[in-house]
Parts: C-alpha cells; sequence; structure tokens
C-alpha cells in the first residue's frame, strides 16, 4: 500500500541554491526589486494608458543596520494575489492574463532573491483594483510568512522593505545601492529617484543610441565615448544596429584591435531596458567577431540564469537583422567613407572575409578591396589588377612556401590561397573578373615556367638526370634540370598535396601493422595521383654543373642524395627514418671521400 | 625548440576552422617529427585527427590516427585509452566510405575494435552497434537490423554514442528499407529539436528528407530540405548529406537553389577523396541537370565547373544533358566500385531511389 506524502522544502536551501546557480550573485535583488515595479507599471499602464509610472528608492540608515525601500506606484497587489504570488514559490502574477511578452520578471520568483541579502521582507501593496484593501505582507527566509489587513489608506503601489541580514551590509551602503540601481536600471523608460541622507538623485537616462543629436560627427563622438566608459577601448567607430524580429536596438563597437575567430567577445545586453547580462555570447552572426554590442532586447526570450537568449527562431531573425546592419555599415563605408572603410579591412579583413564568403552581394562588392598575400608582400586586387591580367595562386600554404622565394625571385607575384578563406574567394574571381586569367596552380607547375636548357645542356646533364631519378625512385621523387633562379639554390624540391599526403600515409605504414597498412594504402588510392614529388636541378648554379663532371658514380650518387634531403630539410619536411640513415652516412661518406682527396 | 613549437601553437589560436587550421597542423606534426619528439607528434596527430574527421578531410584523420594507434600499442602512457577507442570509433565510421577499402578490412578493423573495447571493460554493445553500422554502409540491411536490435537490447555504456546519434542510425537504416512512417516516428524527437547533438539534425535531416517525400509531404520536405540546407552548408563532412538534400530542390524543379548549390559545393567533391559523399553528391547533380534538361529540352546551362572534375569547357555554357551525362557516368563509377566492394546491388537501388526522390522516376 503506498499513500502520497509533501516533500518537505528548506526555503534557505532553496535560496542559497538560487542564488549560486540561479542568479548571478547577491546584487541582483536590486534587479529583481526593480523589474518587479517595472512590470507593476506596466500592468497598470495596460488599464490606465494615460498614467504615467515612477519608481522611487530610499536607504534608510540606522545602528541597526540600513534598509532598503523600493517603491512604485504601479499596479499593487489585492489580498488574495498576495497569498498567491508571494507566499507560493514558482508562482508569478505575470502567468497569468496579461501578456508574458509585457513582463520582464516573475514577481514571485524575483522576490526570492531578497532572502539571499535579507532574512526578512515587508511588502505593503494596495492594489488599483476597485476597493481593494491595503496589505500588509511579511516574509522570512526560515519560510514562514503573515499576511495583514491595514486599516489606513495607502497610495496604489507596492512598497518593499528589506533589512540587510549580517554580512551582507555592504549590499545596503548608500553608494552601493546607487551604483547597483545604475548598473542594472540605467536605461529603464520610468523615472527612478534615489533618496539617501536627504539628497535625491535621478538614475535613469535615455540610452544614448536612441538621443537626438545635431549631426552624425556629434553622434558618432557620444556613442564612441560611450563605447569607451562601458569597454574601455578607443573603438573605430559605433555602428547603430536595429532588428525589427525581437525588437532589438543598439550600437556596436568596432574593434580598434585585430580579433581572431576563436576569442568570442561579448557584449552588454538589456532586455526591455533593464540590464540582463555583460557577458552575452551568440548574439551576431559567426562572422561579426570585429565588433562589441550594446543592445538592448524588447521581444527575445532569456534563459533561466539570464546571461543569454534561447535559441529560437526570433533570436536567429535577429543575429540576421544584426548582420544586415553590420553589412550595410561596410557598404556605406565603401560608397562614402573609403579611408575609414580601408582602416577597417586592415584591421578587420578577416571577418568581412568570411562575409564574403557567405554572401554574394557582399562578395561583389568587396573583394577588390580585400588584401591577399602574394610573393610580393600583401596586395588588394584592386592594385593587382590595374597591372596585370593574369593571376595565380595556389591552394595550400606549404605549397607557397616551397615556391615563394623562387617565384618571387623570379618577379612572379604568386598568390597564396593557403590562408583561411582565400582559396573559396579566390575561385570565385573568374566570374567576377571576366576577361582576366585567373587560376589555381599546383607548386610543380612553376617548374613548367622555369627556362628549358639548349639541346648541348641537355646532352651533359643527361647523366646526372639519370643516375638522380634511379636514385631518388625508392623515395618517389622525380628529377630534371632546368635554370632558375636564384642561381644560388641548387636545387628546388615541390610537391603537391597528394605527394605530401602520401608521404603522411609511409610515415604511418612504417609504425602500422599489416591490417592498417593495407587500410592505409587503399585509403591513399582512393586520394589519387601517383604521388610523385618533384626535384629540379639547378643548372644555373656552379655546383650543379660541376657535378656533371664527376665520373665516380657512387660518389655523385651520395651528392645527389645530400641535395635532395637538403632541400627536404629547406621545406621544412621531416625526414623519415630511412632518410635520416642516408643523410648521416652521406654526410659521412662525402668527408672521407673529401679527407682521401685531401 | 618550445618557443617554435609556442609561436605555431599562438597561429593555430588565431586561425578559424577549415583547411588553414589543418595545415597549422601539418606543420606542428614536421616540426615533432623532425625533433623527434614522440608525446608532442602524437598529442598533436591525435588533435588534428579529429579536426580532419570534423572538416570533411577523414582520409588525413585515418593517417594520422593509425599512426597515433600503432604509437600507443607500443607506449600506452601516452594516451588514455578510453579517448583513444572513443577516436577508433570515429574512425571505424569513416572508413567504410572509402570505396577502395575492402569488405574484409572494414570488418578486420570493426573486430579489431571490438578486440579493444572488451580490454577497456565495456560490453560489447558498441562493438554490435558498429557492426551494425558498417552493414548498413555496404548494403546488408536485414543483419544490420538483426545487429541493432541486439545492442538496443543492452543497456548503455560509456562508450555508447549519444542518443541521438543512435536514433539517426537508425533512421538512416529504416529509411534505407524504406520503412518511412517508422522512421519519422522514431525521429519526431529529432524533428522537434527535443533530440540534438553535434551532427544531429544534421546529418539525420538527408534521410528524413526522403521518409517525408515518399509518404507525400512534399512541402515538409521542402521546409526540411531547407533548413537541413542551412545547418549543413559550411561544412565538408556534409558533402553527401548536402547532395541527397538537394534532391528536394531538384523534385519540386527550383533551378535557382539548385544550381546555387551545385556551384558551390563541386569544388568540395573534388577535394574529397571518400567515394560515398562523391557519388551522393555528383549522382543528385546529375539528376539536377536531367531535371533541366527534360525542363527546357535543348536548352544550354552557364555554370562554373572545377577544372580538374574534367568535364570543364572554355567559356561555361553547356548542355544541360550532356552535363546529365557526364555527371551520371562518374557517380556510376562510383556506384559500380561499390557494389562490388560490398558484393551487392545496393548502390542501383540508391540511384533508383534518388530518382523517385528528385520526381525523375
Amino acid at each position: 500500500m503506498s499513500s502520497d506524502q509533501n516533500f518537505q522544502v528548506n526555503l534557505g536551501g532553496v535560496i542559497r541554491l538560487l542564488s549560486d546557480h540561479l542568479y548571478g550573485g547577491p546584487e541582483v535583488f536590486i534587479r529583481e526589486l526593480l523589474q518587479n515595479s517595472v512590470d507593476a507599471i506596466t500592468a497598470r499602464r495596460k488599464i490606465d494608458a494615460s498614467y504615467s509610472g515612477r519608481i522611487r528608492v530610499e536607504v534608510i540608515t540606522s545602528d541597526r543596520g540600513n534598509t532598503v525601500c523600493v517603491e512604485d506606484d504601479g499596479i499593487g497587489l489585492t489580498e488574495s494575489e498576495v497569498h498567491q504570488f508571494l507566499a507560493t514559490i514558482g508562482e508569478s502574477s505575470k502567468s497569468g492574463d496579461l501578456s508574458r511578452g509585457d513582463f520582464i520578471g516573475q514577481f514571485g520568483i524575483g522576490l526570492l532573491s531578497a532572502f539571499v541579502v535579507s532574512d526578512e521582507i515587508t511588502v505593503l501593496t494596495q492594489s488599483a483594483r476597485d476597493s481593494a484593501q491595503p496589505v500588509q505582507w511579511t516574509g522570512r527566509a526560515n519560510g514562514t510568512y503573515a499576511v495583514t489587513q491595514l486599516s489606513q489608506s495607502l497610495p496604489v503601489g507596492t512598497q518593499v522593505f528589506l533589512r540587510s541580514r549580517p554580512g551582507k551590509e555592504e549590499f545596503f551602503e548608500p553608494e552601493r545601492v546607487q551604483e547597483l540601481l545604475r548598473y542594472f536600471g540605467h536605461h529603464l523608460p520610468w523615472p527612478i529617484e534615489f533618496h539617501s541622507k536627504g539628497t535625491v538623485a535621478n538614475i535613469t537616462e535615455t540610452a544614448p543610441w536612441r538621443q537626438a543629436f545635431a549631426s552624425d560627427a556629434q553622434r558618432r563622438e557620444t556613442l564612441l565615448r560611450y563605447g569607451r566608459a562601458t569597454f574601455g577601448p578607443e573603438f573605430l567607430d559605433a555602428v547603430p544596429l536595429r532588428s525589427e524580429t525581437g525588437s532589438v536596438d543598439g550600437v556596436a563597437f568596432v574593434l580598434p584591435f585585430t580579433a581572431s575567430p576563436a576569442s568570442r567577445h561579448t557584449h552588454r545586453v538589456y532586455l526591455k531596458n533593464m540590464l540582463l547580462t555583460e557577458s552575452a555570447g551568440s548574439l551576431l552572426p559567426e562572422w561579426a567577431f570585429f565588433v562589441r554590442c550594446v543592445i538592448n532586447a524588447d521581444r527575445l526570450r532569456p534563459n533561466a540564469a539570464r546571461d543569454a537568449f534561447y535559441k529560437d527562431d526570433a533570436l536567429e531573425k535577429t543575429q540576421q537583422e544584426i548582420g544586415r546592419c553590420l553589412k550595410d555599415y561596410l557598404i556605406s563605408l565603401s560608397q562614402f567613407d573609403r579611408r575609414r572603410l580601408e582602416q577597417l579591412i586592415r584591421l578587420h579583413y578577416l571577418p568581412i572575409k568570411s562575409l564574403a564568403t557567405e554572401d554574394e552581394e557582399f562578395y561583389r562588392l568587396f573583394i577588390r578591396w580585400l588584401p591577399f598575400e602574394t610573393t610580393t608582400g600583401s596586395v588588394t586586387l584592386e592594385e593587382y589588377f590595374q597591372s596585370n591580367k593574369s593571376l595565380r595562386y595556389v591552394k595550400d600554404v606549404d605549397q607557397f612556401r616551397q615556391i615563394a622565394s623562387v617565384a618571387s625571385a623570379q618577379g612572379l607575384c604568386l598568390f597564396n590561397g593557403g590562408y583561411a578563406y582565400d582559396a573559396e574567394l579566390l575561385d570565385k574571381l573568374p566570374e567576377e573578373f571576366p576577361g582576366h586569367d585567373i587560376r589555381p596552380m599546383e607548386a610543380s607547375e612553376l617548374v613548367q615556367d622555369f627556362e628549358e636548357l639548349s639541346l648541348e645542356e641537355s646532352q651533359q646533364v643527361f647523366d646526372l638526370i639519370k643516375l638522380a631519378d634511379i636514385v631518388l625512385q625508392k623515395y618517389k621523387c622525380r628529377v630534371e634540370a632546368r635554370r632558375f633562379v636564384p642561381a644560388e639554390l641548387p636545387a628546388l624540391y615541390t610537391a603537391n598535396n597528394s605527394a605530401r599526403f602520401l608521404r603522411s600515409v609511409e610515415q604511418s605504414t612504417e609504425v602500422a601493422d599489416d591490417m592498417w597498412s593495407g587500410i592505409l594504402n587503399n585509403v591513399a588510392a582512393a586520394v589519387g595521383a601517383d604521388g610523385y614529388a618533384q626535384l629540379v636541378l639547378n643548372f644555373r648554379n656552379p655546383l650543379i654543373r660541376k657535378l656533371t663532371e664527376i665520373p665516380d658514380k657512387s660518389l655523385l650518387k651520395r651528392i645527389i642524395e645530400v641535395l635532395y634531403l637538403q632541400s627536404l630539410l629547406l621545406g621544412h619536411y621531416p625526414l623519415s627514418s630511412e632518410e635520416r640513415k642516408i643523410l648521416g652516412s652521406g654526410l659521412l661518406g662525402l668527408i672521407e671521400h673529401f679527407l682521401a682527396n685531401e | 625548440m618550445s618557443s617554435d613549437y609556442d609561436s605555431i601553437l599562438q597561429r593555430l589560436n588565431e586561425v578559424p576552422p577549415g583547411r588553414e587550421r589543418i595545415a597549422v597542423f601539418e606543420e606542428l606534426i614536421r616540426m615533432a617529427d623532425s625533433n623527434k619528439d614522440v608525446p608532442m607528434a602524437y598529442d598533436v596527430r591525435r588533435d588534428y585527427c579529429r579536426l580532419c574527421c570534423e572538416e570533411g578531410a577523414p582520409e588525413k584523420g585515418i593517417v594520422a590516427f593509425s599512426w597515433c594507434l600503432a604509437q600507443f600499442d607500443k607506449d600506452p602512457q601516452l594516451d588514455d585509452e578510453h579517448s583513444l577507442i572513443w577516436q577508433y570509433k570515429v574512425i571505424l565510421e569513416l572508413i567504410p566510405i572509402f570505396h577502395t577499402v575492402s569488405r574484409d578490412q572494414i570488418v578486420k578493423l570493426q573486430e579489431d575494435m571490438a578486440k579493444r573495447l572488451e580490454h577497456l571493460g565495456v560490453s560489447e554493445r558498441t562493438a554490435h552497434y558498429y557492426r551494425s553500422w558498417n552493414l548498413m554502409r555496404m548494403g546488408d540491411y536485414d543483419q544490420a537490423l538483426s545487429y541493432q536490435e541486439t545492442y538496443m537490447a543492452m543497456a548503455r555504456d560509456s562508450m555508447s554514442d549519444c542518443k541521438a546519434c543512435e536514433a539517426d542510425r537508425q533512421v538512416e537504416l529504416l529509411v534505407r528499407m524504406h520503412k518511412d512512417e517508422e522512421a519519422l516516428k522514431l525521429a519526431k524527437p529529432i524533428m522537434s529539436g527535443r533530440m540534438r547533438c553535434g551532427e544531429v539534425p544534421e546529418f539525420t535531416n538527408a534521410h528524413l528528407v526522403k521518409a517525408l517525400i515518399r509518404v507525400g509531404k512534399e512541402a515538409e520536405a521542402v521546409e526540411l530540405a531547407k533548413s537541413g540546407y542551412k545547418i549543413a552548408h559550411g561544412e565538408r563532412k556534409y558533402l553527401g548529406t548536402i547532395g541527397d538534400l538537394l534532391l528536394v530542390p531538384i523534385r519540386v524543379r527550383d533551378f535557382q537553389t539548385g544550381l546555387r548549390q551545385i556551384t558551390k559545393h563541386l569544388p568540395w567533391v573534388v577535394d574529397s577523396a571518400a567515394g560515398e559523399l562523391k557519388f551522393r553528391f555528383l549522382h543528385a547533380a546529375s539528376l539536377y541537370f536531367e531535371a533541366f534538361a527534360a525542363q527546357a529540352p535543348g536548352k544550354t546551362i552557364k555554370i562554373r565547373l572545377p577544372e580538374s572534375l574534367g568535364i570543364a569547357q572554355e567559356g561555361d555554357q553547356y548542355e544541360a544533358a550532356a552535363l546529365a551525362e557526364a555527371f551520371l557516368k562518374q557517380a556510376q563509377e562510383f556506384a559500380v566500385l561499390f557494389n562490388r566492394r560490398n558484393g551487392n546491388t545496393r548502390y542501383d537501388q540508391l540511384i533508383a531511389d534518388n530518382r523517385v526522390i528528385a520526381g525523375l522516376a
């Protein structure tokens, strides 16, 4: 037989849990109390549109501990509402008939946060509904509460009194309370008066991005000042943001330094003008990692911890709309302020390139201004096409490195497509620049442009090349001779993607068992290509020319191997264990030969 | 030497995921190998392997993994066995998509992992899960189903894939077997967003659009293909998925969307070494041009084709019917290779299924 029993809930424990996990810290009690006041005003305006609300906060100092009183002239609560909402954890006055979207918080739930700093909360409230009597509710952290009907009349609204609990006195110091009010409620739409020790201060101020300015320059200056005060740096620019979907407005600040996509910057976010968090991520499209934002959202849904928004359709649309604002900003710079655009591109070409890979229209507008690394330094396509009709690029950094020095010695401007987004952007160029000869190339193709040897020279080098081909066959490397600059370079090793991949397969098969070796070879077969690398001997180099005169084949063999291995090392290729052995024995052999001939 | 590592490691933090990141890792591997620094070479290869699998370069991941596994067998101190075997799972999952890896090799590999799982002290559930997966990829659906039932009857453990991944596999098998209603029912939590993970619903959407079309829910399939493409279009590992989703715009003769997607992803086909992914995209592309040609017989189409595909012509103008034929030929070459490897004709069925989905049956 079984019977249903109620759980025993320890309110103090629940509050500690809330404090540690749900709320950001003890100071959020100010935010929660402000939220209740704002929501009460919103509710009253629903029944009386002409009414305009106000919030009054006072710190009453005393030797027995300070008291904070938060007072509003909102809708107030009737006695039954007090029982329902203030005495039942999890109930909220804002889940009923009034549209949830109009409110920031959840009254009863928010009030709980006050127990984090206070052992006793007193609420005096007069409902705006006819004939309701004022009520006093006193709740204690031990889970008990009392409700009393008051005989004297009260103005419509609610007053909440808290006295600091031992250890939490700092949150009741007038300066701290005022600071917290500003922090959370600075941009709230209702006036907040702060009273303490006979002085009165106004807390609220219109958000700077909503203020009217005499000129664009003045607005920019004010927003940049605000950005500096909020985040610290002297930002490069300030971009107004607006999204209809999440009813979002705000301002994006362009970072004055290059940001990496990995270092996600956080944003300051207000929800219905109340500060929600200073560490919101995932508000912007992925590519927009060059800005930090301050925004207010009226219609996005915060998560339970209130430090981010739910990932729903509205958030996704909002991200797109914010992305659109930033894109429009960049486009307008391209039309009206090229100098600033150039400055921005210098720092933030990476996010701009990222956007250009996703957005055709943006690609067409911006591609000519984006910088690419080439063998003659960083250039934009606009600069490059002023004096060139053809463009060659390699698709990975390794190949670029292999041939960069040779290409630049020959005055060839070769583009490096190996950096993030570059190959994808360069691949699309032929469509954008019809009439230009643009194509990717493999490092080994460069060799095809090297100067051919004369018939006589070919005959001279014939035996050397034949021997070198035989010697390097086991390394899957072919040999040929050409003339190229720089003349000091005796040989150039190039390996395309599949050759490099094959090298890595060989490294793995060296250590793998039979089963894995078989699999690796079959996977390599799927990659295709013969995987041969290429060693080009430079006939301009005196050493190479001398080699053609050496009759001693075993000596020549050693020299060829050492030349090959030296070229590998120049290209930062690790040597296999066999290659290491050969490098050692080859060098020793050469030394022996040299000493014997001395 | 550590300062050399430091500067490359610093660069790793700066580059976004993608091909450049892979290149930076390769530089680190070369440096560690040159220094004969096995622990460093191991750690870097392990991370590189994960990155390559994520970035749609599984062939590189497989090569790096085999190196790590061989080193680990020599010196078990190099890694935590559990995390190594977890990566083994990922590799085993990728092996069958290579047309060049034989059936015998796949089975041997799967049993090698089964032994290692046993050594690790976990149940045979995960081994059965991969037996089912491999059999499905090799077209033995009934046997795959039988292993699926076996593993589903066993308790999950620390080596089990997440629930979303498991559901995705089950849905794929059902869709391959044309048990569409059953698949859609099973996929409900995935479709509602309640069940998800890093790769689900991305992979699952490709199966679901087929099921939706076959049960007559074309409008839902169109929406799912749209949202599915949106979340998968940026990652090369979803090349096959993107090919499957493309069948839907072809079906509703949305030629603009189809052309945009084909132009964007054909370069990935060229770069990819995984026959299954290439097949799925190439076949969808052939059906696109077939549908285009059928709609406007004799009409030409302008499209940028990667040169290394071997189809590109000067002027970029093509007869749609000729393109359909050229792409079909390439897709069929893979189908023949997979049928031969698998010892059955499932790829012929996949081709026939795709035609139905694309509205060309």
